[in-house]
């Protein structure tokens, strides 16, 4: 070999700049145009293609007859996957080795990337924004003289949307529940007949139920 | 910070969103988007990127992407010296000049070399397509035709980089892509273990969307209040409010089954109280989303003209509902109006139990109103992870056929044609296809020509004729003796002065144009009325479920 690199890193280069899915024909003679010997080409054929075969980089289709191999700019494979992966166990060093960049690159950008600064910049936005809105919408109704209920309707309506689930409702009777409620002037036994001062709120995530605020409640 | 990998661009009617594999790329001072106005300040200065918040006092330029769709070059503006007219693309380079200057400033440089991939309404021609990359190029983004995707096929996408099917058996996937002004259905074919190849089999659109449902809403609220809006001091300013509360019932009967309204007594007076139902407004999106579903019904009998041996249109046509549904995996579901719950219902009572009726990104229903990645984001996080698939535009052949002779040469076939004009397919008879021929191509009498094959795919063409391959096929030029057919399911032939050639053209299929779905419905089913969209609520505005 002419090349002291990496035999890897000359054909990922290769199919970098190939741009389309190349069989192994095609990658062996450009690997020798570049310089490569032919001798060494083909010694180091079998190891390249097994590391290509796992290379997150590189889309290997086709079957066994024609193989054609291509080069994407963003492994079809995720951080997580990544993760996944190494925790099953059994990958070549190698292989191994470019998880653990993947995984180290992702860390990287989200800790300083402005991309991911502006999402959660926008994510805060968008709260508040839902906050606003629910503020203006209980004003223009007070100001329309809707009824109460109506009123109550249209907040609870709203803040569903933003995936809170209202519990219990004001006003309304009930049996106290340490675990559910928050007593209002003092303790209150267990089942006690109780009357809800304020509803609470629970947050619907995608990872299950989280409790902004127990429903208020004396006796 | 790593920004090689795939990003996206929606150039929308009314909206423009930037967007990484990681997630939407933040465009507005407090939107995930950047508005697509454009206006001209007190000064005459042209301003992109208004929104109708910034209390813009000059004239305002809305709907330009609507220019190219009509191939209108002019816009018509009202300034202080009187109306002029202005050049459309000009208005649109500066917003996607100022896109990719905001992108920038969040470290997405979108200028680099094929950095990014933009999305096209399905129906667009060669010529909508190279006007956008041309308008694209202006504004310092250099892609190619191969680097325009169909809308549809970015929702598609997005659902696909989402779900990560198993591929290896090959999935039938109808987008359903119903925004404020436009309904898109795709049926797309996804194939191939881990090079997932995308093909559009059908694209159809139709303007029954969320903006003429807000319009039938406002009117059923009227109808409630027993009020006539004209006949109110100042029906304007009621008209206006109407407009809102249907939107505002729209978006809370998403998740609510009852909507007060309580309008002002100032536009009103005393009828201004009532409660709208979710019955009520599933019974007034009734008759749009029963056209909706014959776009859905016609996209799935279009596509059969894709197939290897294809039946003959009156034949397509007959075939029952039933088989033309069970072969269809899952529906996916983009644009604002997923939000709404009756759409997915709908769906899931037309398709049978086994296909999935599922949204192209994770929050629908139940969902911020504007979170940073709502089901109006589908398309632009679709053209951000688009380079994760293999060939995806692959319907109408991405690619310009020539015959040259001696220093001169015709375009047999430009890329991007649809093969088959839509007043044909469903009226016409069995012989289907493009056609040229030499008195088309004013070919000389005598003389030996090649045709020449150019494709914007990127990829390896694999096209063949006689046994050989289409770019360089020899061609006999005697007495204008000529005519190049393509059909839908991808069969070549040539006629020359020497005899007559077949062969492929392999992985495309083919759509037809925007107003097919209307023609197909009115062929296949009883119209229903149109709902038609009065002032002001065919009114251009920013909100989730009018993208």
């Amino acid at each position: 070999m002419t090349s002291r690199t990496d035999p890897l890193s000359d054909v990922l280069g290769l199919l970098q700049r190939a741009g389309e899915p190349w069989s192994v024909a095609q990658i062996k003679k450009a690997w020798e145009h570049s310089g490569a010997r032919r001798s060494d080409v083909d010694e180091s054929w079998p190891r390249v293609q097994k590391r290509l075969r796992h290379h997150p980089y590189v889309l290997v289709e086709g079957d066994l007859q024609v193989l054609t191999y291509r080069f994407v700019a963003r492994p079809p494979l995720s951080a997580a996957d990544a993760l996944d992966a190494i925790e099953h166990g059994g990958l070549p060093a190698d292989v191994r080795a470019t998880y653990i960049d993947l995984i180290r690159d992702a860390l990287r950008r989200s800790a300083v990337d402005p991309e991911e600064a502006g999402r959660r910049r926008q994510a805060r936005i968008d709260s508040l924004r839902a906050l606003a809105e629910l503020a203006t919408e209980v004003e223009e109704l007070v100001s329309n003289e809707a009824s109460a209920s109506a009123l109550v309707q249209r907040v609870r309506g709203r803040v569903k949307r933003s995936g809170l689930e209202p519990v219990d409702r004001a006003g309304e009777e009930t049996t106290y529940d340490r675990t559910r409620h928050k007593p209002i002037g003092g303790r209150i036994a267990e089942g006690a007949d109780v009357v809800v001062v304020r509803p609470g709120y629970i947050w619907k995530s995608d990872e299950g139920d989280v409790v902004l605020s127990k429903p208020v409640v004396e006796e | 910070m790593d920004n090689h990998d795939g990003a996206g661009l929606d150039f929308g009617t009314t909206t423009t969103l930037v967007a990484s594999t990681n997630g939407i790329v933040t465009l507005g001072e407090s939107t995930s988007w950047m508005s697509s106005l454009v206006g001209y300040d007190e000064e005459g200065q042209l301003v992109a990127g208004i929104s109708d918040d910034d209390g813009f006092g000059g004239p305002v330029i809305r709907s330009l992407k609507r220019h190219i769709t009509a191939g209108e070059a002019k816009t018509r503006i009202d300034g202080p010296d009187g109306p002029r007219d202005v050049a459309a693309d000009d208005l649109m380079v500066a917003i996607l000049r100022k896109a990719v200057r905001r992108a920038a400033d969040k470290g997405r440089d979108l200028t680099r070399d094929r950095a990014v991939r933009i999305g096209c309404p399905a129906m667009w021609d060669g010529r909508q397509r190279r006007r956008l990359l041309g308008i694209a190029e202006d504004a310092g983004i250099r892609v190619g035709l191969a680097d325009l995707i169909d809308e549809p096929v970015a929702a598609g996408i997005a659902w696909l980089a989402r779900k990560r099917p198993d591929t290896s058996v090959p999935h039938r996937v109808v987008v359903f892509d119903m925004g404020g002004g436009t309904l898109d259905v795709a049926v797309l074919d996804v194939r191939g273990f881990r090079a997932r190849d995308v093909s559009v089999l059908a694209a159809l659109g139709s303007t029954v969307a969320g903006d003429a449902l807000d319009a039938a809403i406002a009117a059923d609220i009227e109808e409630i209040l027993g009020v006539e809006v004209d006949s109110l001091p100042r029906p304007a300013r009621a008209r206006g409010q109407l407009a809102d509360t249907a939107r505002a019932a729209k978006i809370a009967l998403s998740t609510e089954t009852e909507f007060p309204i309580a309008l002002s007594a100032r536009a009103f007076g005393s009828a201004r109280a009532a409660t709208y139902t979710r019955k009520r407004l599933e019974a007034t999106f009734e008759p749009l989303m029963s056209r909706a579903e014959e776009t859905v019904i016609a996209a799935l009998r279009t596509a059969r003209l894709t197939e290897q041996d294809p039946a003959s249109p009156a034949d397509i046509r007959r075939v029952p509902l039933e088989t033309l549904l069970a072969g269809v995996d899952v529906v996916v579901l983009s644009g604002g109006m997923a939000r709404v719950p009756y759409v997915a219902a709908r769906l899931r009572k037309l398709f049978p139990e086994h296909t999935a009726i599922e949204p192209a990104i994770a929050s629908t229903t139940g969902s911020t109103v504007e979170s940073v990645e709502g089901p109006e984001c589908a398309v632009v996080l679709g053209l951000a992870h688009a380079g994760e698939y293999g060939r995806i535009n692959m319907y109408r052949p991405a690619l310009d056929i020539f015959l040259e002779w001696e220093d001169q040469s015709r375009l047999v076939y430009q890329a991007y044609t649809p093969v088959v004009p839509p007043w044909l397919t469903f009226v016409g008879g069995s012989n289907l296809r493009f056609s040229r021929n030499g008195l088309d191509l004013d070919l000389p009498k005598t003389g030996n020509g090649r045709l020449r094959v150019v494709s914007y795919t990127g990829e390896r063409l694999r096209a063949t004729l006689g046994g050989r391959g289409l770019d360089g096929f020899p061609v006999a030029l005697r007495e204008q003796t000529f005519e190049f057919s393509l059909y839908p399911n991808g069969r070549l032939r040539m006629v020359d002065g020497v005899g007559e050639f077949e062969g492929r053209l392999d992985d495309w299929h083919m759509m037809v144009e925007q107003d097919h779905a209307e023609r197909v419905a009115q062929l296949v089913e009883p119209r229903v009325p149109e709902v038609r969209v009065e002032y002001p609520f065919n009114m251009e505005r920013v909100d989730p479920y009018s993208r």
